[in-house]
């Protein structure tokens, strides 16, 4: 059945049909555009709805509709958040505005934190390899200061140069040296590398101290050309024990006398 | 099974030759039982002024006087010969030469200087005797030899021979010219009135003194090996063969001299250290940094009146 009838049709059905409209359904029946016997059927089940009892809703079924509401609406009050969420998605994604909003906030956030915070991971993890480097090199020069041949101390006090004054362990092993070492040459090397660190305070006064822990005449005088050069007054007395000392050889005594004088 | 045994047996004689290696030599050596001789002061004298670099008038006073000689030579087996050995000498007043041998042994002669004994009596009816004694000790253990001798006054030489392979430690005072030639070993050296020459070391070697000059000639230097050279007055002077690569630290009031070309000079630069309270302390020194052939080890030359040489032999 084509659509263009069901107008008709259903008119037909309904009793609607004016004279000229009646004229036309018959016309299209003779033609056969229009089967009489669907219309028939059609009409007979129309009949039938009509005739039929509408299903009204039972109190019990009411009952069911609206506790199940309640309930759903507990629920969501409930889950606060996921309405927001989805809220906010909505006003974020529903609209190009939105869309593009989000975007420039994203696009900032990444900025300051690119800025802020990647610059100093890779600050951090240079500083941790540094630290790791430098705690390595403390631990070899220390042992290396500890080692039997001359050439092995001489190697960790090289090796120390870099760490000194910034590593405490290592400033102290240094001390130990220049105060204790056998070779005279080895505790030179260590004053060599402490001379040049003595604007920190705890070097300058461990090197004040080492005046008297020293017994060789080129170590006292090496000393004390320092301390001359340093006006360092404390030091006068250190040397004045060593001048008083009997052991101590006459011409170092004078030599000795003549840097106390230059420092006074 | 067998192999336990063979270990237990091996160990059994390890433990049993232990003792075996390790000997103590104590030497006593008693001023009477020396040969002696008299030799010319004027000799001695000539030898002293060559030999200290000036300042020193105080004590040749004594050498106005006719003095005797006295020698006496001892032979020192080793507990492992061919292996390397150690030497450790220290005297308080004398001069120390130290020669490389093709021998097993170390052998040591020790010279004694003194007054003269007098054959006619003085004016105040006394003649002397005897010169002051002095003794020294000598030990081996495990290839380690070790010399003492503590007289401030009275002045003895040691004239050492020993096996190529051998570390030195050696320290004096007065008369305290330092001689070592044809080492392969390392050398720590002290000394205070007296110069420090070294011919044909092989290694590294370490010296400080304060009147005197330090002159040094390698054939051979040990690579990334750290050197220190120091005296107050007198040169500093340094030979090594040409492709020798180190980092030179250098401090004079006077000059630095040098026939290398390949040697760079980098720029002095101050000495930055972070401080306790987070900032930095400053120094700038006068030391002339350097590197010969690209760089090594520090080697440090430091002279107050004296030039430095670097050479290539």
């Amino acid at each position: 059945m084509e659509e263009q009838y069901i107008s008709l049709i259903t008119d037909y059905i309904d009793d609607n049909l004016s004279i000229e409209r009646k004229r036309e359904f018959d016309a299209y029946v003779v033609e056969g555009h229009i089967d009489l016997n669907e219309v028939n059927e059609l009409m007979a089940f129309a009949a039938k709805i009509e005739k039929s009892d509408a299903p009204l809703p039972s109190a019990a079924l009411s009952d069911n509709f609206y506790t199940i509401l309640n309930a759903e609406r507990a629920k969501t009050n409930i889950d606060k958040s996921d309405w927001t969420f989805d809220r906010i998605w909505q006003v974020l994604f529903g609209t190009n505005g939105g869309r593009l909003a989000f975007g420039m906030v994203i696009l900032l956030v990444g900025v300051v934190l690119g800025r802020g915070y990647s610059g100093s991971a890779y600050q951090t993890e240079l500083k941790m390899l540094s630290s790791q480097m430098s705690e390595m090199r403390q631990l070899m020069s220390v042992a290396m200061l500890d080692g039997d041949a001359v050439s092995e101390r001489l190697k960790g006090v090289q090796m120390s140069s870099e760490l000194v004054s910034s590593n405490k362990e290592v400033t102290s092993a240094m001390f130990v040296t220049l105060n204790n070492d056998e070779s005279t040459n080895v505790r030179m090397a260590a004053l060599n590398l402490l001379a040049q660190y003595v604007n920190d305070p705890i070097i300058r006064e461990g090197l004040i101290n080492s005046i008297s822990e020293q017994e060789s005449p080129l170590m006292q005088l090496a000393l004390a050309e320092l301390m001359v050069e340093l006006q360092e007054k404390k030091s006068v007395e250190e040397f004045n024990d060593i001048i008083e000392d009997e052991f101590t050889p006459e011409e170092v005594k004078t030599t000795l006398r003549e840097s106390v004088n230059k420092i006074m | 099974m067998k192999n336990i045994k063979t270990v237990l047996a091996v160990l059994t004689v390890i433990i049993m030759a232990k003792p075996a290696l390790g000997q103590d030599i104590d030497v006593k050596v008693d001023t009477r039982a020396f040969e002696v001789s008299v030799e010319e002061i004027a000799e001695i004298v000539v030898e002293d002024v060559f030999e200290s670099f000036g300042k020193e008038k105080l004590k040749r006073k004594e050498n106005g006087r006719l003095q005797e000689q006295a020698s006496q030579e001892i032979e020192i087996p080793l507990s492992k010969p061919g292996e390397r050995g150690f030497l450790d000498l220290a005297t308080r007043n004398g001069r120390l030469t130290v020669t490389g041998y093709d021998g097993p042994t170390v052998k040591v002669k020790v010279i004694k200087y003194g007054k003269k004994v007098e054959e006619k009596k003085s004016q105040n009816g006394l003649r002397l005797i005897s010169n002051g004694g002095f003794n020294f000790d000598a030990s081996e253990n495990n290839n380690r030899v070790k010399i003492d001798s503590d007289g401030w006054n009275t002045r003895v030489d040691f004239v050492v021979q020993v096996p190529r392979n051998f570390d030195l430690k050696l320290d004096t005072y007065n008369n305290g010219h330092i001689e070592v030639e044809d080492i392969d070993g390392e050398l720590d050296l002290e000394s205070y009135n007296g110069p420090i020459t070294l011919v044909n070391i092989s290694g590294s070697a370490s010296a400080s003194t304060y009147n005197g000059a330090i002159k040094a000639t390698f054939s051979s230097v040990t690579a990334d090996v750290p050197m220190n050279f120091d005296t107050y007055n007198g040169d500093v002077d340094i030979s090594v063969p040409a492709g020798t690569k180190f980092n030179t630290k250098m401090k004079t009031n006077r000059d630095i001299f040098t026939d290398f070309e390949s040697f760079t000079l980098s720029e002095e630069q101050p000495t930055r250290s972070q401080n306790g309270e987070g900032g930095f302390n400053i120094k700038f020194e006068n030391w002339v940094q350097g590197n010969l052939n690209g760089g090594g080890a520090d080697v440090t030359m430091k002279t107050r009146n004296g030039n430095i040489y670097i050479r290539k032999n």
